[in-house]
């Protein structure tokens, strides 16, 4: 009731003073509406960052040839050291769940007048469940036809968008890759650019064989996907593929690898770290401006006490009490910061949209952040009124009636 | 309770250090004021009355001696507690009317009510409007201050300042900003509320034509009570208005 009554009679004296509470406000709806925009951009490129990179596959070690120490192996610069035989040991590595090998070659695509060049990559049907890439019409190729080293392929989207009419049925198309005719067994559905903005979807997947035997002629491979089961396993298989390789490719004890595993779990982690501290650090700088917008209403507060002195003699004449004195202005600031508190809301609610429209990311506006900007605006009011309320409060009733 | 005074001033005395010199405003009062008394108190700038009105009024603490208001020792009481006693007990009526600029007549008036303990709003609206009413300006409860003239606004700092059924009221010069007409007018209501409601009223006032209209005239000089006179018949505020010339307001 009594502090029903307090807000009262701070409400009333905001009221009476509409166009400087709005401009006192003004510094806080800028620090709220900046802190959530701040946070919500960071967050939702975070999502995005983490969506990319387990949209390369989940739980993922990526085994390569090292250019750089394996070349020196390797006959004339040909980068080799990798076999579907190493990518056969590496399943048999414990919590191992997948391991599917790649060969890619730019090729060009035909079919009927039409040609376009993508990338054809050899590989085995369990980059199906590693990339989580299903066909969306047919089938992927088996290991039956990797045996059989088939002409089959399963095209992307951006394959089948450029070379077949929309309404053909791509399942049973034959198309030529390099003079050679493929049986087209499935398309696969559309996933968008890579965190490098790679175009993913201009891919055709043939046997691995295939591509080996008919269309380079080599029998190495160009990276061995490896899928863990869980990702605390990822640290200790990467060590024992490291050692197993080593010992198949009869690597001295004081030798370089001739290969390198790149760890996508660490990558994300890293990727992650940096959108956190990027995250961190806006809002930090939108931080230090609701940290002016304070001291902003620290200093209207002040020069409403000192014009309002008379006002505050008058009050306390007719029996107000300090702490009545100091309530009614703490009230006045604290409810002055979470008026810009909420129109700031707001207004960052509509600057996240404005900003994921314009970047092309989605936004997360959280309710913590929400929380944060509301709990930080109060506090701003409690510790920027504070100092004037206490003057005001201890303001003299004689003195302060003879204000002029 | 009626033999009792609503206020009594033993041996007061009021030191106030300026710079290095000590200067005593009051050296020793000791008044004694009846309930449903109307005082004077007149003296020159510097003779201590303005220091009395503040000790009397509890906006300020004696150096020496003893107040007694209706019955309380109030000489040594807490800030919190004398902005207690002002609320409930004394009424005050400035020479600057002093209202707040921004609130309305009945906002004024109510503002007393919202430091008292125990109000219900509802109850506040229709004691304000009351009050309001018994000054004359239940019309103009809607006004801002500046939208009514001088004795209007010290009308409402009346209104305001009966609105807590005070024990006294005490008025600083509230005749100081007003022409004569008006001022016999406000004198007019003070005199009302003194004699209707039997409100103990002690007024500061170097006019002594304003002076004639109270029951006692209490004179100070140099911090203490020079001549304390019984008026044995006033004069009435309400019969001189009958004889005055009525100025037309816009």
């Amino acid at each position: 009731m009594r502090l029903f009554r307090n807000l009262n009679i701070a409400l009333n004296g905001l009221r009476a003073n509409k166009l400087r509470s709005l401009l006192t406000v003004l510094g806080i709806v800028i620090g709220v509406a900046a802190v959530i925009i701040m946070i919500s951009v960071g967050q939702g490129a975070q999502a995005k960052i983490t969506a990319q990179i387990e949209s390369m596959g989940a739980n993922l070690l990526m085994v390569f040839p090292d250019f750089n120490r394996g070349a020196v192996r390797g006959a004339g610069g040909n980068v080799n050291t990798l076999t579907r035989e190493d990518a056969a040991a590496i399943a048999g590595i414990p919590y191992v769940e997948r391991v599917a090998p790649e060969l890619s070659v730019n090729a060009t695509i035909r079919f009927e007048s039409k040609t376009w060049t993508a990338s054809v990559t050899g590989t085995t049907p369990d980059i199906q469940q590693i990339k989580n890439w299903f066909p969306e019409k047919g089938s992927f190729f088996d290991e039956k036809e990797i045996t059989d080293i088939a002409t089959v392929a399963v095209i992307g989207k951006t394959v089948a968008d450029n070379i077949l009419a929309p309404s053909d049925d791509p399942v049973g198309k034959t198309i030529g890759i390099n003079n050679l005719s493929f049986t087209v067994l499935g398309v696969l559905p559309e996933k968008g650019a890579s965190l490098g903005g790679q175009e993913q979807d201009n891919i055709v997947y043939i046997p691995i064989s295939t591509a080996q035997v008919r269309m380079l002629g080599v029998n190495n491979v160009r990276l061995i996907n490896v899928q863990a089961r869980n990702p605390e396993s990822m640290g200790f298989i990467q060590d024992l593929i490291t050692n197993l390789l080593r010992e198949r490719h009869r690597i001295p004890q004081d030798g370089n690898n001739d290969f390198s595993i790149r760890n996508l779990a660490a990558v994300l982690a890293t990727a992650e770290d940096m959108t956190r501290i990027m995250t961190l650090l806006l809002a930090s700088v939108a931080g230090v401006s609701l940290l002016v917008g304070g001291i902003g209403i620290m200093n209207i507060m002040l020069v409403s006490v000192t014009e309002r002195t008379r006002e505050i003699g008058i009050r306390m004449a007719v029996g107000a009490t300090e702490k009545a004195i100091l309530t009614q202005f703490l009230v006045e600031a604290v409810t002055l910061c979470l008026l810009g508190g909420f129109i700031g809301i707001v207004l960052g609610i509509m600057g996240s949209r404005i900003v994921s429209s314009i970047a092309g990311w989605p936004t997360v506006v959280s309710f913590y952040s929400v929380l944060l900007a509301v709990g930080f605006s109060a506090a701003v009011g409690i510790f920027f009124g504070y100092y004037p309320a206490k003057k005001a409060s201890e303001l003299n009733p004689i003195d302060a009636l003879r204000f002029e | 309770m009626e033999s009792q005074p609503v206020i009594q001033l033993e041996g007061i005395r009021k030191t106030y250090l300026m710079g290095p010199t000590h200067v005593n405003a009051l050296k020793e009062a000791t008044i004694s004021i009846a309930r449903g008394e109307m005082v004077a108190i007149m003296g020159p700038s510097g003779s201590g009355k303005s220091t009395l009105l503040n000790i009397v009024g509890c906006l300020d603490g004696p150096t020496g001696g003893r107040y007694i208001l209706d019955g309380i020792n109030v000489s040594q009481m807490s800030k919190d507690d004398l902005a207690r006693v002002r609320n409930e007990k004394i009424g005050f009526i400035f020479q600057g009317f002093n209202l707040l600029s921004r609130a309305t007549a009945l906002d004024n008036v109510k503002l007393p009510l919202l430091y008292a303990d125990q109000q219900v709003v509802a109850d506040m609206d229709r004691k304000a409007m009351e009050s309001l009413s018994w000054v004359g300006l239940g019309g103009h409860s809607h006004h801002l201050p500046s939208q009514l003239s001088g004795g209007q606004q010290q009308r409402v700092a009346i209104a305001r300042a009966l609105i807590n059924n005070p024990s006294i009221i005490l008025a600083d010069e509230p005749t100081g900003a007003l022409d004569t007409r008006t001022s016999t007018e406000v004198v007019d209501i003070i005199q009302k509320l003194n004699i209707e409601k039997n409100i103990t009223v002690v007024m500061v006032t170097h006019e002594p034509i304003i002076a004639q209209y109270c029951r006692r005239i209490i004179r100070f000089r140099d911090g203490r009570v020079q001549d304390d006179q019984e008026i044995t018949r006033p004069r009435s505020a309400a019969e001189d208005l009958k004889s005055m010339p009525v100025e037309v307001e816009e």
